[in-house]
């Protein structure tokens, strides 16, 4: 899957996911920033780039839905 | 009367925002045209569907800028662009660029001096790092760093006290007489509808991407461009509808630069076939003439397709991670190893992105609606033609950025802003929201999966032939006829979604007129049953717009005043 979640022992809470997300894939309650939206996720890393901890971004690069392959 | 009506709005509408120029789109052209319509003394409102600065395809910008420098030779550049665009580009379009490239990218550069970023990367000397990447001949490649250049235009609107309005999705386009007068956008976020007043108004809102592969345009899906249509702007090119490629497994870019630092393409039995297809630069061909060629590799038996890094040199692969930063962690992330393995790899179809078609445009950007301008993917991308050489969409997103806003200011200056009760937008809010409303109909992620199934298949996307496209227009028009109007939204981001694949199917529909209309081959557009490119017949741009409110397309002979085209027919080069 692509973001898998965030790592909360290590997430400072910044926002900066919440902020930059293209495809608003994040939620808040609170100050609490989570993963709402897993399956619009479209792995382009940028919350990871962004995020000042390493590490605190739990993500892969496979797609979140299918795509129908050109063959 | 007036009052009564000022009343609906307000009871309809969250916010009223003011300008004299409202900039749709905060990628490289939108914030070029705000920061160049600002430096003009004029009121400027820069609306983006997400974060400006990690929004569009620009953070994503991998690396190549064509930037034609004071000691290159204007006519060779020139004339390799247009050739290599296969003669469809707009001569005096590339002339501009050109001619303008070097000292905007200069002053983009100084500006990130001032924050401490680096946008363009310098040799030792300090002069611009440049190499031959994909399609360059005689031309080279400049080498940009896109967060950095993002960064820094983030930083300059905010310096300037540009106004910056996040997480609206523009939906509509507001006229009075014909002329554009402002726009409605909805917050997906709080739900609030915000009514732009705007004198003169510019789309910078990219292309559709059809939520397709390759990284980072989910979110794109063609608004700026129908919006243009409806009101009776010409799509152009759409038959040019582009493919990247991309790993099979996971979503990258950077082709350019890979290809241009010694990544190699082969096919299943290990044979480097592109050398087959583009004898003159093999691995480093153009894209057209790259996912044509891998599809007919697999479609002849001679699949899967991989990309070959392996020789890529140790100090070109530090340089590759840092110009495409999120590709590299997404192909480690699934275990692939970029640098000790081939990779299997495949075309992906990016729709009207990039350099795919869009909405045409003059010299000024104008596009021909009263009050409505167009800069970077948004509009045809006139300086490629086909698909030309590396590097060309950056640039145009800066030039055509400046350009816009040079046409939007003095227009703003001879506008007034519309009388809030002139605007009648209770017919257009109640569109919007009617997906809201309704119980059954068609889920908008089913129907987004419908359209990709029928455009991205390589007998509609790559190896095209008049049946192939009729019945995918045929199921477009079905699509678009029975599921469109029926589609329900839960939620707001549904309703956002309901919208984007409204717009997803009526620029289908348009680039599969517009590839039935071209019968001949050029550039992506490759018809099995027209193999041949035709200089006789089909010199023309492909022109789509809505009259009476059907979809009518032309061919529109254009003129070639500094490079002639040959005649004849000849293979696709």
């Amino acid at each position: 899957m692509p973001i898998l979640g965030i790592d909360r022992e290590k997430c400072i809470n910044c926002d900066k996911c919440y902020q930059i997300c293209p495809m608003d894939v994040f939620g808040k309650i609170g100050r609490l920033v989570y993963v709402a939206h897993q399956e619009d996720c479209m792995c382009c890393f940028l919350c990871d780039i962004d995020c000042p901890v390493t590490g605190a971004i739990i993500i892969d690069g496979r797609r979140s839905r299918p795509i129908p392959f050109p063959y | 009367m007036v009052k009564a009506v000022s009343r609906k709005i307000t009871s309809l509408i969250n916010e009223v925002i003011d300008a004299d120029v409202l900039v749709v789109g905060g990628g490289l052209a939108g914030c070029m045209a705000a920061i160049k319509a600002k430096d003009q003394g004029v009121k400027v409102v820069l609306v983006d569907k997400g974060y400006i600065s990690r929004s569009g395809q620009s953070p994503f910008a991998a690396g190549s800028i064509n930037i034609f420098t004071p000691e290159d030779d204007l006519s060779l550049w020139l004339r390799e662009i247009v050739e290599r665009g296969e003669y469809l580009n707009d001569q005096e379009w590339v002339k501009l660029q050109l001619e303008n490239i070097y000292s905007l990218t200069t002053e983009l550069d100084a500006w990130g001096k001032e924050y401490g970023l680096t946008v363009l990367e310098r040799d030792e000397k300090g002069s611009l790092l440049r190499r031959k990447a994909r399609g360059n001949i005689n031309t080279l490649t400049s080498v940009i760093n896109a967060l950095p250049m993002m960064d820094t235009l983030r930083r300059r609107l905010v310096k300037l006290e540009v106004p910056l309005y996040e997480r609206i999705m523009v939906t509509d386009l507001l006229t009075e007489d014909g002329r554009v007068v402002g726009a409605l956008g909805l917050n997906y976020r709080d739900g609030k509808l915000y009514l732009f007043r705007a004198k003169a108004t510019i789309l910078a809102a990219a292309g559709c991407g059809f939520k397709s592969f390759f990284i980072g345009h989910r979110n794109l899906t063609g608004e700026g461009q129908v919006m243009a249509y409806q009101l009776g702007a010409a799509l152009r090119n759409l038959d040019q509808a582009m493919s990247n490629t991309t790993a099979r497994e996971v979503d990258i870019h950077g082709l350019s630069f890979m290809v241009g630092f010694g990544g190699r393409f082969l096919n299943g039995r290990g044979e480097e076939f592109m050398w087959r297809y583009d004898p003159e630069v093999g691995n480093r061909a153009r894209l057209t003439r790259l996912t044509v060629a891998m599809a007919r590799e697999v479609a002849e038996g001679r699949g899967p397709i991989y990309m070959d890094l392996t020789q890529v040199p140790t100090h070109d692969q530090t340089l590759l991670k840092q110009i495409v930063p999120e590709g590299f962690r997404s192909l480690e992330s699934v275990g692939l190893k970029p640098f000790r393995e081939k990779i299997e790899w495949m075309p992906a179809f990016e729709g009207t992105l990039a350099h795919g078609g869009g909405v045409h445009i003059d010299l000024g950007c104008a596009t021909g609606v009263p009050g409505l301008f167009a800069a970077g993917d948004n509009t045809c991308t006139p300086e490629h033609g086909t698909w030309s050489i590396t590097g060309l969409n950056l640039s145009f997103c800066i030039v055509s950025g400046k350009v816009a806003a040079d046409s939007a200011v003095p227009e703003a200056s001879r506008a007034s802003l519309s009388a809030l009760g002139n605007l009648d937008v209770a017919p257009l809010v109640d569109a919007l929201l009617a997906p809201l409303d309704r119980e059954g109909g068609s889920n908008p992620e089913e129907v987004i999966a419908r359209i990709q199934q029928t455009i991205i298949p390589y007998p509609v996307a790559y190896l095209r032939r008049e049946e192939t496209l009729q019945n995918a227009l045929a199921r477009i028009q079905n699509t678009r006829q029975w599921e469109i109007p029926r589609l329900r939204a839960r939620n707001l981001r549904e309703l956002v979604k309901a919208r984007e694949v409204r717009n997803m199917a009526l620029i289908a529909e348009a680039i599969v007129q517009s590839a039935l209309y071209r019968q001949e081959s050029r550039g992506f557009h490759y018809r099995e049953d027209y193999p041949l490119t035709d200089n006789d017949q089909w010199l023309k741009w492909i022109m789509v717009k809505e009259e009476r409110g059907e979809m009518k397309v032309r061919g529109e002979v254009f003129p070639t005043p500094y490079i002639q085209p040959p005649t004849g027919k000849y293979p696709p080069r």
